[in-house]
């Protein structure tokens, strides 16, 4: 019996892409890579999770160790994505190693949705909706009775005692994936951490290079892989749907969630999406690289702004007429803070007898205010103000027909009443769009911002939640053909501890 | 005396072709919001909650050596050293629960069977000389395929003949090809009521399964079709009420049996026993029988070896430690009806 010198394992959820990764290290000299050998542990795997398996290491022994015993040749790899359980039993068993394949788990939701409505429809078949199913995936779905799915048991569900236990049930198929992977990364954190370091190494295949595939390669001992034979079987995209003959899905890519996906996936996955660095950022969730480089680099002038503001004149005089109303009603309005205030136009006039303060993202414009205008009472900062509230809190803090162009709606809504004493105001100049139960976010990358739509019931739900009052979302007329309606926002601000 | 029981058993049929005219009804199409009212009013204080369905799938996974099968796998005996158990759900009322208890069990990776009864409220209604399936049907039948039950047809072909007066074979022809054409894989149907509700038992319509040689009136008092159709030419497998006639059968024991449609009640605990134990005209290819008829209220019957089982009115614990002891190598069926689980 020969066996061979060096063992590995690649550990990672499903839909992350290492089939791909096992295919190209199989094409090595000197090793070989399986894909999902079986048994594959699908049923043990659950069990496990499930904190019913007596004995994990008896499985390895019976399973996995007669295999690995099997192979010729120095090196031999398996790639499966039930072994997580198993990490530590299969160290101390083969003294093996571990390739942890990651890939953003928003990714890995949308493939996983995707296969299932276009290849297998066998995905959490729990899930109260069904999908929409093509014609191969409900022939699918109806070939493989439930008891014989093995792959669709070894997912993890929530155990009597999680809290999520109860609500399992009422879950979208995307928050079920989203959980599988959040449950499947972070056993993989944890029982890898547990292992000497030189035991693991982590590939990011989100977006793999030639050079990633080659340092895993050499990471397991394999020899003989040659950079353009593995830059073309990643191009080849392995196993995706288009390489498995099944249309491509109709779940959108996360770019184009809407406020609700971004949040049910956040809800479950985004402490996991932190710990492996996939979020960079505790308090947003999504703020592309170039995000804001057109206004950074746009060079428009005082020309440009003031023909902007012009262009929603009404909208900027209603906002300048709401304060003079409140302080006629005896509510006195010391000081304003701007988010979003390019130069300055109109505000820095209508409020010279006030503290006005301009906060904007780009470095350019603050420049120019600080520059020329000279109010002693006035100030301009620059911040990505969604990110970071603003830390000389104004009675009243506005944004006029900036949030709808940001990256996190409510995020900004959230800064904002951080950042006020007494009220926030805010108008979205996309419009009125009184039927989205949720935010309709769109990058668009030439402009490097969004264009969002606001949902009025999510907004009011997010300031309700802050513990706002007297909160008013309403559509105001602009007296303009193309945009009838904008959406204004005001709302008390609960009263700031001290 | 035989011919005296069967005038009988005309009589009690209902025929709407061959008496008086029909009462003129009327009554407004239901939304699912008032059939669910309806259920509800219906089947009020007989109802578990949902969660009690969980606690019997719970319970049944943490018995040993327990294999649970679709009733389509469970024609060819146990595997040796299992007790094989089918989950039978009789779809009579609530297809939304059906829904919520399949997907309760594909939760669990457990097997489950679930036969839709195409005269429910819920499956379709007759318009004029039409049967017009209810819109929402087709996506809860893709909903039962995903998540991976056994789908079958509750069989009341005797229904449609009797009740409707249509064509029964016709009906049952229809909806399976109409429930494959959807994608479902249909292997067996359970036949729905018992013969009391119609001088014969649904199953008697397929070829070989007629329980003793008779005329039962049908509508227009033209015999009904019994044995007529092939299950095998409808791709059928089995039938999944398990029952088998009797070899020892007296016709006029069975006659008198199936005329007394007035004693024919799952809450009455002689009828049952006679039906489950001591039927007449059948016996039963099954173990046991395990069959929830209320809350927290069950029924067991069957025969293991020598040894008679017969409970009545016990609780889930008791039906737990029953599944628990029964024999290696036995074929057990349990019977749900969804809308029993449809409590808060």
């Amino acid at each position: 019996m020969t066996y061979p010198s060096t063992v590995f394992f690649i550990v990672a959820s499903a839909r992350s892409g290492s089939t791909s990764l096992a295919r190209i290290l199989d094409t090595a000299a000197n090793g070989t890579c399986a894909v999902e050998p079986m048994p594959n542990l699908n049923r043990e795997t659950r069990l496990a999770m499930d904190g019913c398996l007596a004995d994990p290491m008896a499985v390895v022994r019976q399973t996995i160790v007669p295999r690995v015993q099997q192979q010729e040749g120095d090196v031999y790899g398996e790639k499966n994505v039930t072994y997580g359980p198993f990490i530590p039993h299969l160290h101390q068993a083969l003294g093996c190693r571990f390739v942890f394949l990651t890939r953003d788990g928003r990714d890995v939701v949308r493939s996983l949705v995707n296969w299932h409505e276009q290849k297998f429809g066998t995905i959490y078949r729990e899930c109260r909706d069904p999908g929409h199913l093509s014609p191969q995936a409900l022939k699918s779905a109806a070939s493989l009775p439930v008891h014989q799915d093995t792959s669709d048991y070894a997912r993890p569900r929530p155990r009597p005692g999680d809290p999520l236990y109860g609500a399992w049930e009422h879950l979208g198929r995307d928050e079920m994936c989203a959980y599988y992977w959040s449950r499947l990364n972070d056993l993989y954190l944890d029982r890898l951490a547990d292992l000497p370091d030189d035991a693991s190494m982590r590939i990011n295949y989100t977006s793999p290079t030639a050079d990633d595939v080659l340092r895993v390669a050499a990471f397991c001992g394999l020899t003989g892989l040659r950079e353009g034979v593995v830059r073309k079987m990643l191009d080849r995209r392995i196993n995706s749907l288009s390489d498995r003959e099944a249309p491509d899905g109709l779940y959108p890519d996360w770019k184009d969630w809407d406020g609700g996906r971004r949040r049910r996936f956040d809800r479950l996955a985004a402490a996991t999406m932190q710990r492996l660095g996939y979020y960079t950022d505790p308090a947003t969730r999504w703020r592309p690289a170039t995000y804001g480089q057109w206004w950074r680099e746009h060079d428009g002038g005082l020309d440009w702004y003031r023909w902007m503001y012009n262009s929603r004149r009404k909208m900027h005089e209603d906002f300048i007429a709401w304060v003079r109303a409140r302080e006629r009603a005896g509510e006195p309005i010391e000081s304003l803070a701007d988010f979003g205030c390019g130069l300055g136009v109109g505000y820095a006039d209508a409020f010279a007898d006030k503290r006005y303060v301009g906060v904007e993202l780009s470095e350019k414009n603050v420049a120019w205010c600080r520059e020329n205008r000279d109010n002693p009472n006035h100030a301009y900062l620059c911040r990505d103000f969604v990110a970071e509230p603003f830390d000389e809190p104004a009675d009243v803090v506005f944004s006029s027909g900036t949030v709808d162009n940001t990256y996190d709606m409510d995020a900004c809504l959230r800064s904002m009443v951080l950042s006020a004493r007494k009220w926030i105001y805010a108008t979205f100049y996309r419009g009125w769009f009184p039927h989205l139960r949720e935010h309709r976010y769109a990058w668009r990358p030439e402009h490097h911002c969004f264009y969002n739509d606001a949902s009025p019931r999510r907004l009011r739900d997010t300031l309700e939640a802050l513990g706002c009052e007297a909160v008013c979302v309403e559509p105001v007329p602009t007296g303009n053909t193309d945009v009838p309606f904008e959406t204004r926002v005001t709302a008390r601000v609960p009263a700031k501890r001290t | 005396m035989l011919k005296r029981l069967l005038g009988k058993l005309a009589a009690s049929v209902r025929n709407p072709r061959s008496g008086p005219l029909s009462a003129y009804r009327a009554e407004t199409g239901r939304s699912m919001s008032a059939h669910r009212a309806q259920v509800a009013e219906n089947y009020a204080g007989r109802t578990n909650p949902f969660a009690y369905y969980e606690r019997l799938l719970d319970g049944l996974l943490d018995t040993e050596n327990l294999t649970i099968l679709p009733l389509c796998e469970m024609t060819e005996g146990s595997p040796a050293g299992t007790r094989v158990f089918g989950l039978r759900h009789d779809v009579d009322a609530d297809p939304e629960m059906a829904l919520r208890a399949a997907r309760a069990l594909a939760r669990r990776g457990m097997a489950g069977s679930f036969y839709l009864l195409h005269t429910a409220p819920y499956y379709g209604e007759f318009h004029g000389e039409v049967f017009v399936r209810n819109p929402l049907l087709p996506e809860w039948v893709r909903a039962l395929i995903v998540a991976g039950c056994e789908i079958g047809l509750h069989n009341d072909a005797l229904g449609v003949y009797q009740t409707h007066g249509r064509d029964g074979i016709a009906a049952l022809r229809t909806e399976i090809a109409w429930l494959r054409s959807l994608g479902a894989v249909i292997r067996g149907t359970v036949a729905h009521n018992s013969a009391p509700a119609y001088g014969a038992e649904n199953y008697e319509i397929f070829r070989g399964r007629g329980l003793w040689r008779r005329e039962v009136p049908g509508p227009g008092g033209r015999p009904l079709p019994l044995g007529a159709v092939s299950e095998k030419r409808l791709g059928l497998a089995y039938e999944g009420t398990f029952a088998v006639p009797r070899e020892d059968l007296d016709p006029a024991a069975a006659a008198a049996f199936c005329a007394d449609a007035a004693a024919a009640n799952v809450r009455s605990r002689g009828w049952m026993q006679r039906y489950l134990l001591d039927n007449p005209y059948c016996r039963w290819d099954v173990d046991v029988q395990f069959w929830l008829v209320g809350p927290d209220v069950w029924v067991i019957a069957g025969r293991v070896g020598r040894q008679t089982l017969w409970e009545w009115e016990v609780p889930l614990a008791r039906v737990l430690e029953r599944v628990a002891g029964l024999p290696k190598g036995t074929r057990s069926v349990m019977l749900l009806h969804p809308v029993y689980v449809r409590g808060a």
